[in-house]
């Protein structure tokens, strides 16, 4: 079989490629990335000969060989922000909208869940937009709500940025985060539908981010479609925007040449066929696990990656805790990250192992007040502990939150409460399998 | 002498030989029917359970039709291997079960015959919430004679399948996933009611349990003990129907408050039935 020696593709022109500018598509075409057929066949077969031989197939890479990756090496190799390709997107897509003749004033972009770091937000400041944030979610019930002075949405009377004509790049407002607008209980609307019904008067070019989970919910309790027709998103993220990315991210370390291999078969999974087609159908498995959500990819690829170690360095380490989300092992001092640097490099090489990453599990027995918590939070976004249970039918349902922190469920941030994007493919599954009402990214 | 005769040479040719019956046959016939029906039973309600609730209903609907045709397929193995099957025989065997029917198990045939039509006309299906003759509640199996239904106070009814000759079936949900579910309110009369009505119409919108796929409908009337407002909407599951009444009622009767409206209080027996 031909393939090629280099461990990723170097030339600009394939970076380019890998990292072209998909755009967005109607909410309605979007495409998740499927899973490989064969990845089903194969798991099932796995557990059969697992059964019959226990022994059987050893891994390349075992368990008690393998370390939790530091921070430090895992923001060497996979560094933030966790939706890299999306800034070109941003980019090219809002240009194309703007320079519409007859386009509409407002563009709703539907965003997947868990987007810690407000990607759109984060945009527009870099950008130099104005950006119209939220009111504070306790200030935002009441009969009349008041909105803030960025709200005033019509051209004529400027907004934050000062603009002047609504074709104008410059006179973009951007509203991101639509889901932070609102809270899902009796008097948590009125902010949303304050907003709304400023949208429907302003003649002003408005881009608005809103997540899928929220704008579903926001279609049926306030119209939204009505308002804010024709939603777009992203294209999905598949394996080749994925090894394109991942590969940047790599090469950003240096000199070192950096390979991931397959910690079960020592499989390099950046690796390509000479016709570019990859040779391992490991990123096809996570652009479908990931529902071809860039942070969701992002945070799995991190979570999955560990660091190899020599018989005595595991000998040492022996008995600590494995399985730790990376992200969250602060403990390992500057020696280990040396300690591991040392173990994966061979020559000029540098190997990080992939291990499987399990699925979290629901607490025993609280499945249902679980299922409630996290379909709240992802339709909020991010919640206060007072917030989520102002929005829960019972506040018993709040007594499975230890259990989902420790479960890697869910995370806890300056008090606001949301769901792990690594978690989501999960959350997304079982609330799926529940009838819960989900968003359709 | 000859008419006896020639009734026990019929009697005897109704029935094979018993050396020509392999009873070790037919006991494996019956043995593997129940068999099959049991593992039926148990294994389609609890992957029903435990699989997504999208299957839930098909999984649940299965088990009757399942052991219907196990039954008719042991029925028609046994029979060539138990009887000589003639049309004289066929005559001779439909009238001795005609009478034994017409006397002794009139109510267990005619149930046995309801459950057959019922697998046919699906007026009820495991899963569904039903009413029938004042008991309502999940039906949980659908048996040969009758079926069992566990009401919300956890009690189980069994009910024979011969009340769908004369009874009405009220059927809430109709094979579906959900159902609609009514929450009611009655207010003095000195009130805004379009005030109120959108509340309680938010009330509906943002419950954890809400259907987004389903209508929410709020309407009012005056009666005599005040005005009367139902809530009807669905939750995205059934099973949730009494915690999405309850979570309507509570948060409901907050915004009534907040809009200033206040609840009338009727005597015990004086409301109409909630419908």
């Amino acid at each position: 079989m031909a393939r090629t020696t280099k461990a990723v593709p170097a030339a600009k022109g394939e970076q380019a490629g890998g990292h072209r500018a998909a755009g967005w598509v109607a909410l309605a075409d979007y495409c998740s990335p499927s899973m490989p057929a064969e990845h089903v066949v194969r798991a099932v077969l796995r557990r059969i000969k697992k059964r019959l031989y226990a022994s059987d197939n050893a891994p390349v890479r075992a368990d008690n060989r393998l370390q939790t990756t530091t921070l430090k090496a895992l923001d060497a190799v996979v560094a933030p922000p966790a939706w890299g390709p999306l800034l070109d997107d941003f980019d090219t897509s809002v240009r194309s909208w703007l320079d519409e003749p007859d386009g509409s004033f407002h563009c709703v972009v539907v965003l997947p869940p868990c987007d810690a770091t407000d990607v759109m937000g984060t945009w527009a400041q870099a950008r130099g937009h104005a950006v119209l944030r939220p009111p504070a979610r306790d200030q935002s019930q009441g009969v009349s709500v008041v909105l803030p002075e960025g709200a005033k949405l019509t051209a004529a009377e400027g907004g934050p940025g000062g603009n002047t004509s609504p074709q104008s790049a410059d006179a973009l407002l951007v509203i991101p985060q639509l889901e932070s607008w609102f809270l899902r209980r009796r008097n948590g609307l009125d902010a949303v539908r304050a907003l709304l019904a400023e949208l429907q008067q302003s003649d002003r070019r408005c881009l608005i981010g809103c997540n899928s989970w929220a704008w579903a919910f926001l279609v049926r309790a306030v119209g939204a479609a009505l308002v804010l027709p024709s939603p777009r998103t992203f294209a999905a993220l598949d394996a080749q925007r994925l090894h394109a990315w991942f590969t940047e991210l790599a090469q950003r370390t240096g000199s070192d040449r950096v390979t991931f291999r397959l910690a079960s078969s020592g499989e390099d999974v950046l690796q390509t066929h000479s016709n570019g087609a990859l040779a391992s159908s490991y990123l096809k498995e996570l652009a479908a696990r990931s529902h071809g959500i860039a942070w969701v990819a992002w945070h799995l690829w991190r979570k999955a990656l560990r660091t190899g170690m020599d018989a005595s360095a595991a000998q040492k380490t022996r008995g600590r805790a494995d399985g730790d989300d990376p992200e969250h092992v602060q403990g390992n001092t500057q020696a280990d990250a040396l300690t591991n640097t040392k173990n994966d490099v061979e020559g000029d090489e540098r190997t990080f192992w992939i291990k499987g990453v399990p699925d979290p599990s629901l607490p025993h027995h609280h499945d249902d007040n679980a299922l409630l918590v996290l379909h709240a939070l992802l339709i909020h976004g991010a919640l206060s502990n007072a917030e989520l249970l102002s929005v829960l039918p019972d506040a018993t349902a709040a007594q499975v939150l230890p259990a989902l922190l420790r479960a890697g469920v869910i995370e806890q941030r300056q008090s606001l409460l949301s769901v792990l994007p690594a978690a989501y493919p999960a959350v997304r599954r079982m609330l799926l399998a529940d009838g819960f009402p989900t968003g359709a990214l | 002498m000859d008419s006896i005769q020639n009734g026990q040479q019929k009697a005897a040719q109704l029935i094979n030989d018993l050396q020509d019956i392999s009873f070790t046959k037919v006991g494996l016939i019956v043995a593997g029917t129940w068999l099959a029906i049991a593992i039926a039973h148990r294994v389609l309600p609890y992957l029903a359970e435990k699989g997504p609730s999208q299957l839930r209903l098909y999984l649940l609907g299965a088990v009757p039709v399942i052991r219907l045709a196990l039954l008719l397929v042991a029925v028609l193995w046994l029979i060539p291997i138990i009887f000589n099957i003639t049309f004289q025989n066929f005559l001779v065997i439909s009238g001795a079960a005609s009478v034994a029917i017409g006397f002794a198990f009139k109510d267990y045939v005619s149930s046995i015959i309801a459950g057959i039509v019922s697998i046919f006309e699906r007026p009820y299906r495991p899963g569904d919430w039903v009413e029938i003759s004042g008991d309502y509640g999940e039906v949980r199996a659908v048996g040969m004679r009758s079926i069992e239904v566990r009401t919300p106070s956890d009690n189980i009814v069994y009910i024979p399948h011969d009340k769908i000759w004369r009874n009405n079936i009220t059927n809430a949900n109709d094979g579906s996933r959900t159902l609609m579910c009514v929450a009611s309110f009655y207010l003095q009369p000195q009130h805004d009611a379009g005030v109120v009505r959108t509340a309680l119409r938010d009330v509906a919108l943002t419950s954890a349990y809400l259907d987004y796929e389903k209508p929410i409908i709020v309407t009012l009337e005056q009666t005599a003990w005040g005005t009367r407002y139902k809530v009807k909407a669905y939750p995205f599951d059934m099973r949730d129907q009494f915690g999405f009444i309850s979570d309507l009622t509570v948060r409901g009767k907050l915004a009534i408050a907040d809009c200033g409206g206040e609840e009338s209080v009727a005597l015990p027996g004086a409301l109409p039935r909630n419908d």
